[in-house]
């Protein structure tokens, strides 16, 4: 779970661990979802079969409530749209726009809901993504919460001392705008100065050695060759439907 | 000269800077324990990141001298075979933290040693216990209190089993407690062979490691100054600071429950606790940035309280100190900012941008930036003494009581005993609220209080007799 | 005596360690801001204030072309896993890189100065409105009709505008004021 900072505030996507996809390799579960990505260019017919399927999918993996919470969020956007189209074109228009929309929203569900960044990383490495990026990557997943208890402390020291204050509505925002370099300076500056402790700390516990021999590796079971294999599966059928 | 770590007439100076570290010659053999002392700014971190080879690898400037770890010369030696032979913790134990988990943490650098997983396995757990870490092996270690994250730090550097260990001021974020685990770790691993080389002021904790060597850095001279009289003029105190039933949560987590307090203008109170007890948060709330329950009051209205932060950082941004400590202030007093100047050793950086002073010395730019603003009700201090050394925590006891002096209160929270037993009054707060209240003498007596929360009376405190201080001169 | 020693963690490398990690803790900054510090103002794409003030920063930081685009890349990483925007994984992590890709060119082709007040806000402004870009892509992707998908976004889009020209002049003066500050001399002693 990725959680923001100690304020109490909060975005966060929690790992669904009941679901069976937890124990998937990251490689798969980014293969399924680059797949339904790619479901958006199939024929209406096709792509209804293909969202049945992944419905399916998804119920199995007992993510449709957080694939269902995505879509929900578009659901003005979808009414609208499907709306229009019908009005202005045809029902067949409507509901294919609004099958792809929901589709394209919620393909990546299944990799973010159960994927850590850590197996991110990983996956990373697999594809050869240099080992410096993917580390910087995962450091970065590290610090989103203490980065955002430094906003917040900096906001705070600025305003004790009166150097900032919230800006209301548009004229008191271009007043302020210098204010905000009274956040923006010290925010920059902490964030660098983090950035080198941990340079520094890698450093000093070998980072670069070319002798780096990685401590978890991924492993495919036989739950990713039969997903990947039912994904070939449907592909081939979909392609050779008429 | 022989010995696993050797350093001849090295100095060092930065490419910004005048100052770096002065020609200094040092060897150490095998299990010997070294502290490097001095005051703040003579080059103690320096030194620590010259003994491991981050300099030259890692900072431009320029480096003068040779230094030898484990027979190999840092200039020539790539780092990451260097930090095999000489492991670094470093001073803030958050900012070392690289991993999701502990577990993961001190992975990290075996993984690098290209050990088989097999090996990498034994090591994991052999630190884990060693160091009392294995209950919290899943968890993340941005969530472990400060004395967890240094011993996870140091777990994650000996695992790698270097034969020199360098530790820069590692003790300087620890509450007393946790500063004394580390020293016994520490101890533990000199008698096992390691060369431990600690650079630190708190030197006072270190006297229980066998066979101490201590190497004494000078530092900077500061022109001896007499401060001129205090502008904050000798007044009656005012009303009693009322802290009625304050209770705090954040994140849904209480933090403070049903505290009371009450504060009498013209004293000096020390809050110590535990790290993560909620010193910090009781200072916010008093200052009027954290929500909370319970009230807070002065003669019946809002109190007026300027805080200095932990983190000078988090305010500096200027492009010099004297823009730094005017910003904003309304109608600013000539008198009183070249008191401050004086008074807090700045007049030299009048001109210098504030990023690029010492720790110790931008926190006193921090505090001369609320002072400047006249708070009406006192002060408030987080962790005043953190990167300051000796000279400048009397500086700041003198000055706190040249506040309360002119009837103002001052509130300082603060891990460092010898420190804080210089108040008028300490309270100790546990995680039910104050547990002792009164004369740090009195204070350091309730012994099933400090045991109740985990707490060690260093058994070298000494409570300073009460100085009567001139009241409104420094 | 030695002034710079031949040596793995800096030689032969486009970005340093310590640039690679920089850039992805401002990446980090990015998501953090873009959640946790809202205006009152309640126009869309405001976010972008801040956003576009860490892009141009991170540029005039790391002064190298490709700085801002690994800021976008690993910021659309990041807010992928946290769930952030209406429209997916997918729209997030390209409109999050296609920002950083598109401040990235503009100050590429405009010299690469992102303390100039000008440069940096047209870089910006071109940046935010990558965004409008890649929803435009998803409407054409998913064959809803152009036209009422740009209608629809117009707002959108005056918004992206204003608030990416307001970043880019915040994130240069932020540069001239970090550079006042002794921050460029602080970083110049580090590899």
């Amino acid at each position: 779970m990725i959680r923001l900072g100690t304020s109490g505030r909060s975005r966060q996507l929690a790992l669904v661990e009941r679901s069976p996809l937890r124990h998937a390799d990251p490689r798969t579960k980014l293969a399924l979802s680059m797949c339904a990505s790619l479901a958006v260019m199939l024929s209406l017919e096709k792509l209804v079969a293909f969202m049945g399927l992944y419905v399916l999918l998804l119920f199995w993996a007992r993510l449709l409530p957080e694939a269902a919470r995505q879509v929900w969020r578009l659901k003005w956007v979808l009414l609208v749209l499907f709306v229009v189209d019908w009005i202005f074109v045809s029902l067949d228009l409507a509901v294919i726009i609004v099958l792809r929309l929901s589709l394209l929203a919620g393909a990546f569900a299944l990799f973010f809901a159960t994927t850590t960044p850590a197996e991110l990383r990983l996956a990373l490495e697999w594809m050869r993504v240099p080992y410096r990026y993917a580390f910087s990557l995962s450091v970065a997943f590290q610090s989103v919460g203490l980065l955002d208890d430094e906003w917040r402390a900096i906001r705070e020291a600025q305003q004790a001392r009166g150097a900032w204050t919230r800006p209301e509505g548009w004229r008191k925002l271009l007043e302020s705008l210098g204010d905000l370099i009274a956040l923006a300076v010290p925010a920059i500056v902490m964030t660098t100065k983090r950035a080198w402790a941990m340079t520094e700390a890698a450093y000093a516990r070998g980072f670069d050695s070319p002798h780096r021999r990685p401590y978890a590796q991924l492993s495919m079971g036989r739950l990713d060759w039969n997903l990947l294999a039912a994904t070939l599966a449907v592909a081939v059928a979909l392609l050779l439907w008429r | 000269m022989n010995g696993i770590l050797r350093a001849e007439q090295l100095a060092y100076r930065y490419p910004q800077n005048e100052y770096g570290l002065q020609p200094i010659s040092l060897a150490a053999e095998p299990g010997e324990a070294l502290l490097i002392a001095g005051p703040s700014g003579c080059g103690k971190s320096t030194l620590a990141r010259c003994l491991t080879g981050l300099i030259p690898h890692l900072y431009h400037g320029t480096l003068r001298g040779s230094v030898w770890v484990g027979g190999l010369r840092t200039e020539a030696a790539p780092l990451w075979q260097l930090s095999e032979r000489a492991g670094l913790v470093f001073q803030n134990p958050s900012a070392q933290m690289l991993a999701e988990s502990v577990e993961n943490e001190v992975i990290f650098g075996l993984e690098n040693l290209g050990l088989t997983r097999q090996t990498i396995k034994q090591r994991l757990e052999e630190a884990l216990a060693h160091f009392g870490l294995q209950g919290l092996r899943q968890r993340s270690p941005q969530t472990l209190s400060g004395g967890e994250q240094q011993k996870l730090a140091l777990a994650a550097i000996t695992a790698r089993r270097p034969p020199v260990l360098i530790l820069d001021e590692p003790l300087s974020m620890l509450d007393g407690t946790a500063a004394a685990d580390l020293v016994e770790h520490l101890a533990k691993l000199t008698a096992s062979g390691t060369t431990v080389v600690t650079c630190e002021h708190r030197e006072e904790f270190l006297c229980d490691v066998p066979g101490l060597r201590t190497i004494r850095l000078e530092g900077r001279t500061q022109p001896e100054t007499s401060p001129p009289p205090s502008p904050f003029r000798a007044g009656s105190p005012g009303g009693s600071l009322e802290v009625k039933g304050l209770s705090v949560s954040l994140g849904g987590r209480p933090i403070l429950h049903d505290l009371h307090l009450s504060v009498e203008g013209g004293e000096v109170v020390a809050v110590v606790g535990r790290n993560g007890v909620g010193k910090t948060t009781l200072l916010r709330a008093l200052a009027g940035l954290q929500q909370h329950g319970g009230t807070i009051n002065i003669d019946g209205r809002d109190p007026d309280l300027g805080l200095v932060f932990q983190n000078a950082d988090l305010q500096l941004f200027n492009a010099s100190v004297r823009d730094e400590i005017l910003y904003k202030v309304a109608a600013p007093d000539p008198e009183l900012y070249g008191w401050l100047l004086q008074a807090l050793g700045l007049a030299a950086y009048e001109e210098v941008p504030p990023l690029l002073l010492s720790e110790g010395e931008k926190k006193r730019v921090a505090l001369a930036t609320v002072l400047m603003r006249r708070p009406r009700d006192g002060l408030l201090l987080d962790e005043p003494s953190l990167g300051q050394d000796a000279a400048h925590k009397s500086l700041l006891i003198r000055l706190a009581r040249s506040l309360a002096g002119a009837g103002q209160r001052v509130i300082l929270t603060t891990h460092d005993l010898p420190l804080a037993v210089q108040a008028d009054r300490l309270l100790l707060l546990g995680p039910e609220g104050f547990v002792a209240d009164g004369p740090p003498a009195q204070v350091l007596e309730a012994h099933a209080a400090w045991a109740d929360l985990g707490l060690r009376v260093p058994h070298w405190l000494e409570v300073p007799e009460r100085v009567v201080e001139e009241r409104g001169g420094l | 005596m030695t002034d710079q020693p031949e040596t793995a963690a800096t030689t032969r490398r486009y970005f340093s360690t310590f640039q690679l990690i920089l850039l992805a803790l401002f990446a980090a900054l990015v998501v953090v801001a873009k959640i946790a510090l809202r205006l009152p103002l309640q126009l869309p794409g405001h976010s972008g204030i801040f956003w576009m003030t860490i892009v141009v920063v991170a540029a005039g930081v790391v002064h190298k072309p490709g700085a801002a685009s690994l800021v976008g890349l690993t910021s659309g990483i990041i807010a992928g896993f946290l769930g952030l925007g209406d429209f997916g994984a997918l729209n997030t992590f390209l409109s999050y890189t296609a920002v950083g890709v598109g401040a990235d060119l503009t100050l590429w082709l405009l010299g690469g100065n992102a303390e100039n007040l000008m440069i940096a806000t047209l870089a910006a402004t071109f940046g935010h409105m990558m965004k409008f870009l890649v929803k435009w892509g998803f409407g054409i992707v998913t064959g809803a009709p152009v036209g009422f998908v740009a209608l629809g976004l117009l707002r959108a889009l005056l918004g992206y505008v204003i608030f990416g020209a307001l970043g880019g002049l915040l994130g240069a003066l932020t540069l001239k004021a970090l550079r006042r500050a002794g921050f460029f001399q602080y970083l110049a002693e580090k590899r």
